[in-house]
């Protein structure tokens, strides 16, 4: 087995989710489907501040990037918000939760 | 000075913040406030540059934090510029929408103000920010505000461009967040001058590189990655149209060039520049391409905002060698965008006159129409001579020092695109220009008796009589860019 | 700034500021329009020489200056501007158009003005673009069809030259790196450069072969705009010349190539310009035939040791002068056509003049040509002596052609407009007096009165009166003789053929081209969406980038591609 620090991991961790949100977002042409892989990417990009803070996890936990992390956290529930009016005004108007270059 | 040069600083953000939430409370006179806040902000960042050329480049530890959990504000003299930029168009933009926005419904009389406030201040502290995660912070702000004004038209299309477009945004911003947080792994500080002081090219920075660049290069609307901009351009409102073209876009080419200049300044020797380059170069030929075979007006004009962006990104191999000149390839990008930004948002803005006064903005609608709506259709050519850059414009005075600087540093390929660039700018433009000053008889004009509202016209012209005129006074703006430490050489503060 | 520094760019500024009040309002400021000129003759009177001055705020910091040459050149184009336009005034006074044509005749004298002032190259080629572009408006300015033909002929070639000059400003700033005119630094010319600074400059000049606009675009254009086209703007080129070629790579060859071509151009104006039988056009081809000769002069300029160029410079300078004050007293001459033979005999002074006539202003010029030629290397001087009368019996046989078509069109049916003839009284006047006040001239007036240069002043006059008097006798018993003419435009005719042919190969390769293009795009389209085909192909293309799959997959391959530009290192 790899062996590997409790940084690392999540570091590892996020990366993986960021890749898989960012498939959901190229690969499913559904509206919703695609706003919550935007918030798994940034919840990849989350793990991999608090990583950053944990460091080699010897001493206290580096403060900055909780800050970083919760000031991220209040914008990506805006810009959701914000996307998910979007979506459903997309339906209201088009009849349809995608968009039309992306429907088969 | 009256009030202490660091203030200023404050100000720019918190006037046009404070704009907006008095707009959003106060519907009803929406367009006053707006008006007076345009005027107002404007002020203070005259004010604001007055005070960076007399005592140097400031800094501002907002509340008295400091780095690292606090927020810093700097202006050095590329800030300056982009503020000043974002200040004169804004101010058009502002004259403009209360004539614009004065007949249509109070819903959307009710929300512009608020929203571009609210972009405008994003703008402002994205170009004053010191850190990379403020910059992230910033640059999502204004991508909301951008999204959001996409949408006001509240047509299918606009909506579904405003959908892509916030996607797009979302993408990007999170792909550059992401490029942060390795970067903040790796070197553990935040601030854009420290950064650049320790960064060195290990693996973790490389990977911070890609993603950084690939986010802000979507969200520049780079080809092959503009596919979002031409819908969401042509489909809003011609105000907005003219800031998310003039404006939006230029703001993360800031940050992707502010970047360059210093925490990515020792990957400069890679290829990385060159990929850019070639991306410009794809830019310039497929934008305008593009361009020459829309059937309207605003379609045509955003493809040519796909094109001219290519410019942007031409010299990047020539700003990261060492041997050339850099401080003057840098004059000449800032030139460009600066040129670019006011020769745009008055073709933008002409565009939404001709689609005011005649119902559509389909080129064959325009046929003889300079006899009906001279000071529109002169505001197109005016602006149509800088992006062709002819003589004498800011569009010619940006060219001018692209290219000389292209020969000295011997890159013969990238003279012949230029040159090249200005032609096919040539065709598209004359699309427009040619049919409106065909003289037609009155019974085969489109609209016998078009109407444009007087302040609509005036601001569409003054921002273009601006394009022409920037190409006289060049020098004034390009020693604003030598203050402060703008460019680092091979990783050293 | 001093008062002469803010006097210099008032001169050249003010035309600009009221040409586009006056363009964008009007009929606003039209009465001022001819005194815009003033401050330009007043600068040109009172700034001391050599006053040199940059304004940094200005392009990329343009720098303004006033040499001995720029202030001949400004006297007589102020001169003439000013003249020409209140004498437009009164000539245009029924014309419906005037307020247009005021507004681009003044952003041409702005151009014209600023260009000579301007002591660097962007600024000269900035308001050498000026000029010819809005002189476009002028040559135009009737609307029928002949001006139509001229204007496009004109500004085709307006457009070419642009295109070299500028190609040549970037060769020669980024060879020396400096913006400054080539003859005021120390700046070298490669040899390409130079020859698309003389074919630019030349167009202008109507130096042969790329002479062809001049007969038809100067003719064109209504009597006080053929005068500032044919007295002032065409000196543009010669003054462009002198400017950039003195520093030339093989500046002696350029100095031998240019006397050629001055030569050539000054027979060839006058043996084509004889069988002319608009007066007007009479004119353009004697400018043709004048401009060869001051040619010459620019040429020995180049080509004499430097202790024996001030006296070509000199040359050049009265000649410029004369033929500018000449040229633009017959041009607006032709404005008294109709009227009684008492006016037309006015013309005979100017006339007299252009062919040298001891005492005028012409034998003084040609005094000091003649005189620079001396001190030139044996074979030009001798073919110099030679040819020079030999030119000057061509000018005389010239303007015994135009006035006699003046003299027989002096019908007497109209009354000449107070202010035309006393604009045309005016160039004269001044014509006549300046010369011999002019500092540099005292000395040359007193050379072309000794005997032996009144003589050889004369004998040219006298032979070119014979000659024109035989032909009139002879012509009279032969009709197909009297009607004989050459089309103005001369081998305009035979060139666009030339042209048409090619542009006809032309289309043929962009067909060919095309057609492998669309096979590109079509084969493109297939590959990646073969359901469309009948969409058009590039549009296809651009949608298909929009689908968020495509798009996505994109910005994944970039940002790879990214990490590998990165990583592999440069």
């Amino acid at each position: 087995m790899i062996d590997l620090d409790t940084g690392t991991f999540y570091m590892l961790v996020g990366t993986v989710l960021f890749g898989i949100g960012f498939y959901g977002l190229i690969a499913y042409p559904h509206l919703l489907r695609k706003i919550l892989a935007m918030n798994i990417m940034g919840i990849g990009v989350f793990m991999i501040f608090i990583a950053a803070a944990y460091g080699s996890g010897e001493g206290d936990p580096d403060p900055v990037p909780h800050a970083l992390v919760i000031t991220g956290i209040v914008v990506a529930v805006c810009a959701t918000g914000l996307a998910l009016s979007l979506a459903v005004q997309v339906q209201a108007l088009t009849g349809s939760p995608k968009l039309d270059a992306d429907k088969e | 000075m009256i009030l202490e040069s660091e203030i200023w600083l404050a100000l720019v953000v918190l006037l046009p913040l404070a704009g907006a939430i008095l707009t959003f409370m106060a519907p009803r006179y929406a367009p006053q406030i707006g008006t007076v806040s345009g005027v107002i902000v404007f002020g203070a960042v005259v004010a604001l540059t007055l005070a960076v050329v007399e005592s140097d480049a400031t800094r501002l530890t907002v509340g008295g934090w400091g780095a690292p959990l606090g927020i810093d504000l700097v202006a050095d003299g590329l800030s300056t510029l982009m503020l000043l930029m974002t200040a004169v168009v804004g101010l058009a933009i502002t004259a403009y929408a209360v004539g614009y926005f004065g007949e249509s419904s109070a819903h959307k009389r009710a929300y512009f103000w608020p929203l571009w406030l609210f972009l405008w201040a994003s703008m402002n502290a994205l170009f004053l920010s010191g850190d990379v995660f403020n910059l992230y912070v910033t640059l999502e702000l204004l991508s909301l505000a951008a999204v959001a004004l996409t949408a006001l038209v509240g047509q299918p299309a606009a909506v579904q461009a405003a959908m892509r477009y916030m996607l797009v945004g979302l993408a990007g911003s999170l792909m550059y967040l992401m490029g942060v947080a390795f970067l903040y792994a790796e070197i553990g500080v935040l601030d854009i001058m420290a950064l650049a002081s320790v960064s060195e090219a290990t693996p973790p920075v490389f990977v911070s590189a890609a993603l950084i660049t690939a986010g802000l290069m979507m969200k520049t609307a780079l080809f092959p990655l503009h596919f979002w901009l031409p819908p969401a351009h042509a489909n809003a409102a011609a105000p907005v149209s003219a800031l998310l073209s003039a404006l939006v876009v230029k703001g993360s080419f800031y940050i992707l060039l502010r970047l360059w200049l210093t925490v990515f300044a020792p990957l400069g020797d890679t290829f990385a520049p060159y990929v850019l380059s070639a991306l410009g170069i794809g830019a310039i030929i497929w934008g305008s391409i593009q361009a020459l075979r829309q059937p309207s007006i605003k379609l045509l004009v955003a493809y040519s905002t796909v094109a001219q962006l290519g410019y942007l990104f031409l010299l990047i191999p020539l700003l990261m060698d060492d041997g050339a000149d850099r401080q003057a390839v840098l004059s000449g990008i800032v030139y460009f965008m600066i040129a670019h930004a006011m020769a745009k948002s008055a073709a933008f803005l002409s565009a939404g006159n001709i689609l005011h006064a005649l119902g559509n903005d389909r080129i064959t609608s325009i046929i003889g129409m300079s006899r009906k709506m001279p000071l529109t259709i002169t505001a197109f050519a005016l602006a149509g001579i800088s992006l062709v850059a002819l003589p004498p414009s800011a569009g010619f005075i940006a060219k001018w020092l692209l290219l000389n600087e292209a020969i000295d540093g011997g890159q013969w390929l990238l003279v012949v695109v230029i040159i090249a660039g200005g032609l096919l700018a040539a065709g598209y433009v004359m699309r427009v220009v040619g049919p409106a000053f065909r003289q037609v008889a009155d019974d085969q004009l489109a609209v016998a008796n078009p109407v444009v509202p007087a302040s609509m016209a005036w601001s569409a012209l003054g921002l273009a009589i601006l394009a022409i005129v920037l190409g006289f006074t060049g020098v004034y703006l390009l020693d604003v860019l030598d203050i402060g430490v703008v460019i680092l050489t091979g990783g050293e503060a | 700034m001093t008062f002469y520094e803010i006097l210099l760019v008032v001169a050249w500024l003010l035309p600009l500021a009221v040409g586009l009040w006056q363009i964008a309002r009007p009929a606003h400021m039209l009465r001022y329009a001819p005194y815009t000129a003033v401050p330009a003759l007043v600068a040109a009177l009172a700034v001391p020489l050599d006053t040199s001055f940059e304004l940094s705020w200005l392009l990329l910091g343009a720098t303004l200056q006033l040499d001995a040459m720029g202030q001949a050149f400004l006297l007589f184009t102020a001169t003439l501007w000013l003249v020409s336009g209140v004498v437009g005034m009164a000539y245009l006074q029924k014309d419906a158009n005037r307020p247009r044509f005021f507004g681009y005749y003044m952003l041409a004298m702005s151009g014209n003005f600023g260009l000579i002032i301007a002591g660097d190259m962007l600024s000269y080629y900035l308001w050498f673009a000026v000029m010819s572009f809005a002189s476009y408006g002028l040559v135009v300015h009737t609307g029928a069809e002949f001006a139509r033909r001229a204007g496009s002929v004109y500004i085709q070639l307006v457009v070419i030259g642009e295109v070299l000059l500028f190609a040549a400003l970037v060769m020669i700033a980024s060879d020396n790196g400096s913006l400054l005119l080539p003859d005021a630094s120390d700046a070298t010319i490669s040899t390409l450069a130079a020859v698309l600074v003389f074919i630019s400059f030349g167009l202008k000049a109507g130096v042969i072969v790329l002479h062809v606009w001049l007969p038809l675009a100067h003719p064109a254009a209504p009597v006080p705009a053929s005068a500032v086209l044919s007295g002032a703007m065409i000196k543009a080129g010669l003054l462009g010349w002198m400017r950039f070629l003195q520093p030339a790579e093989f500046a002696l060859e350029w100095g031998e190539f240019l006397i050629m071509a001055g030569l050539l151009s000054a027979f060839y104006g006058a043996l084509v310009g004889v069988w002319q039988h608009d007066p007007k056009a009479v004119l353009a081809y004697s400018s043709i035939s004048q401009m060869g000769l001051i040619t010459v002069g620019a040429g020995a300029s180049l080509l004499l040791p430097p202790e024996s160029q001030p006296l070509a410079l000199s040359a050049v300078m009265l000649y410029a002068l004369h033929h500018g004050l000449a040229k633009g007293a017959l041009f607006l001459g032709v404005g008294l056509i109709g009227t009684s033979r008492a006016m037309v005999g006015l013309l005979f002074v100017p006339a007299l003049a252009l062919a040298g006539l001891p005492l005028t202003s012409g034998a003084v010029a040609k005094a000091e040509l003649k005189y620079a030629a001396e001190s030139l290397p044996p074979v030009w001087k001798d073919s110099l002596e030679m040819l020079l009368p030999l030119a000057a019996i061509g000018t005389t046989l010239l303007m015994a052609r135009f006035l006699h078509l003046m003299w027989t069109r002096a019908t007497g049916e109209k009354v000449p407009h107070p202010i035309i003839r006393a604009g045309v009284l005016a160039t004269i006047v001044v014509g006549l007096i300046v010369m011999p006040i002019w500092s540099q001239a005292s000395d040359a007036l007193q050379k072309s009165l000794e005997p032996e240069k009144l003589w050889v002043a004369l004998w040219p006059i006298l032979a070119g009166t014979v000659i024109a008097l035989g032909y009139g006798v002879l012509s009279r018993g032969m009709p197909a003789l009297k009607d004989f003419t050459i089309a103005a435009g001369d081998v305009l005719y035979p060139l666009e053929a030339l042209i048409h042919g090619l542009l006809g190969g032309l289309v043929a390769v962009k067909k060919g081209v095309e057609a492998v293009a669309d096979a590109i795009f079509v084969w493109a389209q297939r590959a990646l969406q073969p359901s469309e085909a009948q969409k058009e192909t590039a549009v296809a293309l651009e949608l298909r980038l929009r689908n968020w799959t495509t798009a996505g997959s994109w910005l994944l391959g970039l940002a790879l591609v990214f990490l590998l530009a990165v990583w592999l290192g440069g």
